[in-house]
């Protein structure tokens, strides 16, 4: 797969970034999980208190004999059957037994209104056993609730141990997928432009992949690739003038640039030289074959605009010369 | 944990308490929890007007009838139409009107039933008020024990017959309700239990309601239990709230002017009870 360099330094962090989250939901659901028994554990001392308190408000009615008091008892009824309704959809078996106990409860203190004495105090005789019947079970309940609630601590620490583990080892790895994926192709370009800036254009660049690292590299190897026939170029015909070769020229389409520039240089300074050292070669025959008629013609700048003007005067003073002597030989 | 620590405690104080209590009455009333609470309001007006000692129990219509009879109670509360039977041996006086409301907790969304689907909770049908648009709740069904005028109201309109009874070709009420006594413990359970339903007198449902009791009146087939309705008896339940003597002595007599008196008819309105004058 090929990626960038900032996606390849991207992703890691990225794929760490979402095994930590989804680690932390866990550790969060875990959280939830314990929150919840604690709220349940919560209830079930509520709905243990509820039911003392409806005890104690029906024996209040009973002694008061005031209805009012049937008011309060549907209350704490009221927010004990809510909180056994949280416990779950039958609030852990609590629901009947709450139920059938606040109705006898209320029974007891309707019997009591109505001067049923006698009736009441059997049903309040009946009722203890229910009492013990919804306190056992709800000290069943706390119990079970407060072990469930350690083992999910439990499992919390155990899991908390783990999550820093992996990230850990989630770190190294992504260090090692950094400096595989980023730092060693930086460190490959570093020694590539260091052996080109020492002047060494005969390595090899190897260009994988289509990231940052890559197109430097490429860029890299055309740049070596250029240099190389620039200086091969220059070294053929440097050569060649020095064997008196001024005919060899550069080829300007494969270069681009200041290369290209200074390639185009190369090409003019030889074709002056051999344009200039022909033009004195041709007027130094023909005055060795006592030619007088040729002259260096032309705009040659600097020391061939000099050559020029002394081999144009040197012609000029032999052309003058030899008249001299032609008419001084006519006149005697 | 202990649920009661003093449980046994009270229940000594109560049982002492009871049995403390003046062993000779100049009138024994007893009979419908209905008119109860009403006779209860006129016992300390009937005293501070001269009036003898008065002993008061419940127990329901039946044992109002049943006492009256026998002799034991000289007034019987009872909160329906007497018999053909009952009218033969004892005299009546209206002293107020009533009806049977029907009682939902105040949690529970619902503002009004119809007849069929009333018969489809207490027959068991209806187990959930989701199946009635309400909240996923199981029904909890309140009803009154054989010997009350509620409960044959309550069966008189719907067509349903308490499984206590003679069993019949008539529908059962189901048998996981429960089975309670007076109007103050069908209202006490109705309020305290999200998912009930109880039927009570209108009367004591008002005045709870209003104490803070949480419990609302639903509407029955489209009408509400107001005065006006069951003055004109619109209102599908209603009843009369009696006091049944054998013999109008001049204690029983006295009571009975009292209930009728603007005195006695205050007390009838502020439990929420149509007064006799309004008929």
């Amino acid at each position: 797969m090929h990626m960038t360099l900032t996606k390849k330094m991207i992703a890691p962090y990225a794929l760490l970034g979402i095994l930590v989250l989804a680690l932390l939901s866990v550790l969060f659901a875990f959280d939830l999980k314990r929150q919840g028994v604690a709220a349940d554990e919560r209830a079930l001392l509520e709905i243990g208190s509820a039911v003392r308190e409806i005890a104690a408000r029906v024996q209040t009615g009973i002694l008061t004999r005031e209805e009012a008091m049937a008011i309060e008892i549907a209350q704490v009824a009221r927010r004990a059957d809510g909180l056994i309704a949280r416990l779950g959809p039958d609030g852990e078996g609590l629901h009947t037994p709450f139920q059938d106990y606040f109705a006898a409860m209320v029974a007891v203190n309707s019997v009591y209104l109505e001067n049923r004495t006698e009736e009441g105090a059997q049903r309040l005789g009946q009722l203890r056993e229910q009492e013990r019947g919804i306190d056992a079970s709800i000290v069943t309940r706390i119990a079970a609730a407060e072990a469930e609630r350690a083992r999910l601590t439990t499992l919390a620490w155990l899991f908390q141990g783990v999550v820093l583990i992996v990230v850990l080892a989630m770190l190294g790895l992504v260090s090692v997928l950094v400096l595989r994926g980023v730092i060693q192709p930086i460190g490959r370009a570093v020694r590539v432009a260091e052996a080109i800036a020492a002047g060494d254009l005969s390595g090899t660049i190897a260009v994988t992949g289509n990231d940052e690292i890559t197109q430097l590299l490429r860029a890299l190897q055309i740049m070596q690739e250029a240099l190389r026939i620039l200086l091969v170029g220059i070294k053929n015909i440097v050569g060649k003038a020095t064997r008196g070769d001024f005919d060899e020229r550069l080829d300007i389409a494969q270069q681009q640039g200041v290369a290209r520039e200074l390639a185009e240089l190369i090409n003019q300074m030889t074709g002056i030289t051999r344009a200039g050292l022909h033009d004195v070669m041709r007027v130094t025959d023909a005055l060795a074959k006592g030619d007088l008629s040729q002259r260096i013609d032309g705009d040659y700048p600097g020391i061939f605009g000099q050559t020029q003007l002394g081999v144009n005067t040197h012609k000029r003073q032999h052309s003058r010369q030899a008249l001299e002597n032609q008419w001084r030989g006519a006149m005697c | 944990m202990r649920i009661t620590n003093s449980f046994a405690f009270h229940l000594t104080r109560v049982v002492a308490l009871t049995f403390a209590a003046p062993l000779v009455w100049a009138l024994d009333i007893s009979g419908a929890s209905t008119v109860q609470p009403v006779v209860e309001r006129l016992i300390p007006l009937f005293t501070q007007h001269g009036g003898e000692a008065v002993q008061l129990a419940g127990g329901g219509s039946g044992a109002g009838v049943k006492n009256t009879l026998a002799g034991t109670s000289q007034i019987g509360m009872v909160s329906r139409e007497l018999k053909a039977s009952e009218q033969t041996e004892l005299k009546n006086t209206v002293i107020a009107m009533d009806a049977l409301a029907i009682i939902v907790n105040q949690d529970n969304p619902l503002t009004q039933l119809t007849k069929s689907q009333l018969i489809e909770l207490y027959t068991g049908k209806i187990t959930n008020w989701s199946a009635l648009g309400g909240p996923d709740l199981a029904v909890v069904r309140v009803t009154k024990e054989v010997g009350r005028s509620t409960i044959e109201l309550f069966e008189h309109f719907t067509g349903l017959q308490s499984p206590d009874r003679e069993q019949t070709d008539k529908p059962l009420i189901t048998k996981d309700a429960y089975v309670i006594g007076s109007n103050l413990e069908s209202l006490t359970l109705v309020g305290g239990l999200p998912g009930a339903i109880g039927y009570v007198s209108v009367g004591t449902a008002r005045a709870m309601a209003e104490a803070g009791l949480p419990v609302k009146v639903l509407t029955l087939d489209g009408v509400e239990p107001s005065d006006a309705a069951i003055r004109e008896r619109r209102y599908p339940i209603v009843r009369p709230l009696n006091l049944v003597y054998r013999e109008a002595t001049p204690t029983v007599a006295a009571f009975l002017a009292l209930a009728l008196s603007g005195e006695g008819q205050a007390v009838v309105k502020l439990l929420g009870f149509l007064p006799v004058g309004d008929r």
